[in-house]
């Protein structure tokens, strides 16, 4: 790739988090296409996280614990945990400021999520919090079945629902004559969402095309089919989806 | 809340972190008052470092172990080490804490020269990954020290404080070109520095 089409001058910013948004949705774009670019990131946003750790102590005020706990007890009392949605820690690690564009948090959504690994983003998926923005796009995490249970993936799914970008990783690369079909799971026969293969490392972003909003698919998988692909599902189920929301 | 024997207690304050986590998922208050009394000077320390005020910075150090409280669930070991995940929270909360107090731009800058040497947190088992992480801040401290003055200030403000380049600029009277490249300097020499690998 041309070293002039990189982003390093960007890198350091964006995962500080202190880019405007034209800067912000320029990296996004440019890591979902540059694997370079990507794994620089990556380095960066350890730097950070590394930064983070040597940062001063201080003793807290005597008593915090004591409002601490007196705050776990009324929560655990008042309702059951949520389960965080998956994009709301990834922004929150990324753009912690809020005030965003809903159109820049869309966009900026989509991309990211191809940009990143899945690795990187269930780490951030731990940090949880509130959402920012678009941070309530329609998400659906996806699970390795027995068949592949090192597998992951998840699938964000655009603001009307009619398309979504599908992150797997930890898949087995596929011989020639076949290749991984994602299938919409709903009333009747499942749907074709996207027909795709993943590098040596298991990894792959894909385009997902639905015929109907992907929100109103009850369930989502992908399996093992020949390479042209297959009018419903003939082979070895590897990933699941079960949405976010549940 | 569980109350424990005195003897699971400590048997508690000699496990790991992640052992540590998977309890509290569990929701075990003495594992997360454990896990508090580990990093909450860490938490604190950040949060007033970012906020420069003690009340905002005790809301955040609560906030912050609630959310760990709320989502240990979802915490995988060995992804991500459990104090970088617990500061990552500080950081964005105390971001956040002060965004919403849209206070005024404040250009003096947060010294990192002042970061305390080396210290085994309060109850935190004297383990070697221990002793690793506290060499390893160590190291960052005195890669810190190696920055010219005017880009630790660049940095110090965006990363304690969240601020834009452009926000830091005007905090600064500085160019926005000469900040953007100071703050880019300072993060590369670190990375440098600190040879940040995969």
């Amino acid at each position: 790739m041309n070293a002039e089409l990189h982003v390093d001058d960007l890198i350091p910013g964006f995962a500080l988090g202190i880019l405007d948004d034209t800067e912000m949705l320029r990296v996004a774009r440019h890591v979902a296409s540059c694997v370079l670019c990507r794994d620089e990131l990556g380095r960066y946003a350890r730097l950070v996280d590394g930064l983070a750790e040597a940062a001063p102590e201080a003793a807290p005020p005597d008593g915090l614990w004591e409002k601490l706990a007196a705050r776990v007890e009324v929560g655990s009392a008042a309702r059951p945990t949520r389960r965080p949605l998956f994009l709301e820690p990834l922004f929150r690690a990324l753009f912690p400021r809020g005030h965003r564009p809903l159109g820049v948090w869309a966009v900026v959504s989509l991309v990211v999520v191809a940009a990143l690994s899945v690795s990187t983003i269930t780490l951030w998926r731990a940090q949880g919090g509130a959402p920012h923005g678009a941070a309530a796009l329609p998400t659906f995490e996806l699970f390795g079945t027995r068949a592949a249970p090192g597998g992951r993936g998840l699938m964000v799914a655009s603001a009307d629902g009619t398309e979504g970008t599908l992150v797997v990783d930890d898949l087995a690369p596929l011989g020639e004559g076949h290749r991984y079909q994602l299938w919409l799971v709903g009333p009747g026969t499942p749907a074709t969402g996207a027909l795709f293969t993943v590098g040596e490392e298991g990894y792959a972003t894909v385009t997902v095309h639905a015929p109907r909003p992907l929100t109103a698919y009850s369930a989502f998988s992908v399996t093992v089919e020949p390479a042209s692909g297959s009018a419903a599902p003939t082979g070895t189920a590897v990933l699941a989806t079960r949405s976010s929301s549940e | 809340m569980d109350e424990a024997p005195r003897n699971a207690t400590t048997d508690r304050e000699a496990l790991g972190d992640d052992a540590l986590i998977r309890l509290v998922a569990d929701k075990s208050t003495p594992a997360f008052k454990i896990l508090y009394e580990r990093y909450s000077r860490r938490v604190y320390g950040f949060a007033l470092r970012s906020v420069q005020d003690p009340e905002t910075a005790e809301e955040v150090t609560i906030d912050v172990f609630m959310e760990v409280w709320k989502s240990a669930p979802g915490y995988l070991p060995g992804r991500v080490k459990v104090l970088t995940w617990i500061i990552a929270i500080c950081r964005h909360r105390s971001i956040d804490a002060l965004r919403r107090r849209s206070s005024r731009l404040d250009g003096r800058a947060l010294s990192w020269d002042d970061l305390p040497p080396a210290t085994i947190p309060s109850g935190e088992p004297t383990t070697e990954s221990a002793a690793e992480r506290e060499l390893r801040r160590e190291e960052v401290r005195r890669a810190i020290a190696q920055l010219p003055q005017e880009q630790s200030a660049a940095l110090s403000l965006a990363f304690f404080k969240g601020y834009t380049h452009k926000e830091i600029a005007e905090a600064l009277s500085e160019p926005l070109g000469t900040i953007k490249t100071r703050v880019r300097l300072a993060m590369k020499k670190l990375k440098d520095l600190l040879d940040v690998e995969e």
